[in-house]
């Protein structure tokens, strides 16, 4: 085992002329983070030991928080110092070739997806947005909506109790399909609105409470593609829908400005099987 | 017609939404789980994305606690001058969320998880 044995950490790929990236911090600690060009693309990377990041070393590293975070971070830094770049295009974490002749082999066999790729999210950034629901808020706007809400009120009484049970279990059914339409029409809405002041849009998963801290249910996780011209439109789009739909229970949270992570989504160097 | 309107300057976040900074959530999400990838053959150390998300999945949950508990090791800045105030702060404040989450538990029966995973497998080659 030689502990010299290096590799070369990619952390994505950029229109030429990036800069800024000096003295940011890698994944491997000192390593400086450099760029190699070739075929007009400039590759954003930095070396990494092999003991810590081979193939072999790697499997257990990953199911280790105190290992994994800082490194998560650290990729995601380097990107950001790379927003400059008229195009970026982020690679997955962990994305390591044997050396600097071959990330150069790599950038001119693939210099037509690559360019493609670029040419995608050239003049953009991802914006986040996601969007919480207070689901005490959105019930007393579907009741005010719904004629049966009134009633619910009032008729307890007359029946016997068997009766009013049942009724009561037949309007709380009916209002909680009311309540899952108005959620499911609110956050396509959302969606959509948003998709319209952006290049792309797709949206993930919504995040498990324990991810986001909060008591209110995410009910939306977007990713946007913006063009950095139209930011101000997008920005305005997501203001006038927090508007909108604050007195529904709506609240929204936005990140960004980040590589295009959700736009990058390309494989490259199956073709050789 | 047009009211002023606050783009990326983080200066004075408004009322409408919050921006903060993005959670360790939103960067394993991005980070391990999108961007370009490069195949096996030409990588040398590509991750089995399958694998990975699985993983990450459990993580985020655990790192997310262990951020909310104070034990921010990530975050490990070196400007950690006055180290023992600090370590103060952080004890007083994490008995303050021991004592909140035993309070928000509650009666359930919270225990710390019958995660066993069962069968060890060996796979050593």
């Amino acid at each position: 085992m030689t502990d010299e044995a290096r590799a070369c950490y990619v952390y994505g790929v950029a229109a030429p002329g990036v800069d800024g990236l000096g003295d940011a911090a890698g994944v491997a600690g000192d390593e400086p983070v450099r760029t190699v060009v070739a075929a007009g693309v400039a590759a954003i990377v930095s070396d990494v030991p092999l003991e810590e990041f081979g193939p072999s070393a790697i499997g257990d590293r990953l199911e280790d928080p105190t290992w994994l975070a800082p490194r998560v971070r650290a990729h995601d830094r380097v990107l950001q110092r790379a927003l400059n770049a008229e195009a970026l295009v982020p690679f997955r974490f962990c994305t390591i070739l044997p050396g600097e002749p071959e990330v150069r082999d790599f950038l001119a066999r693939y210099r037509e997806p690559l360019g493609t790729a670029l040419a995608r999210v050239a003049g953009k950034r991802e914006w986040g947005i996601k969007a919480f629901l207070d689901d005490r808020m959105l019930v007393d706007h579907v009741r005010a909506a719904t004629p049966e809400g009134e009633a619910a009120d009032g008729g307890g009484a007359g029946g016997g109790t068997g009766t009013a049970y049942l009724l009561q279990k037949r309007r709380d059914r009916a209002l909680l399909a009311a309540m899952d339409a108005a959620r499911d029409a609110a956050t396509r809405y959302c969606h959509e609105r948003l998709a319209a002041a952006a290049a792309e849009a797709t949206t993930s998963p919504p995040q498990p409470g324990d991810a986001t801290g909060r008591d209110q249910p995410m009910v939306l996780n977007g990713a946007y593609l913006v063009a950095i011209a139209g930011e101000r439109e997008f920005a305005g789009a997501a203001d006038r829908l927090a508007d909108e739909f604050a007195d529904r229970g709506f609240t929204f949270e936005r990140t960004g400005p980040w590589p295009a992570y959700h736009f990058a989504d390309v494989t490259l160097g199956q073709e050789g099987r | 017609m047009s009211d002023p309107i606050r783009v990326p300057d983080h200066a004075a976040a408004p009322a409408r939404y919050r921006e903060g900074p993005a959670s360790l959530a939103d960067l394993l999400d991005r980070v391990l789980d999108k961007g370009l990838v490069i195949a096996g053959d030409i990588s040398i150390a590509l991750l089995d994305v399958e694998v990975i998300t699985i993983k990450v999945r459990l993580l985020i949950a655990s790192a997310d606690k262990a951020e909310e508990l104070g034990i921010d090791w990530w975050r490990n800045d070196p400007h950690l001058s006055s180290e023992a105030r600090e370590t103060q702060d952080r004890n007083r404040e994490l008995q303050r969320r021991v004592e909140e989450l035993e309070a928000r538990l509650g009666g359930s029966d919270g225990g710390p998880a019958e995660e066993q995973t069962g069968e060890a497998e060996d796979n050593s080659g």
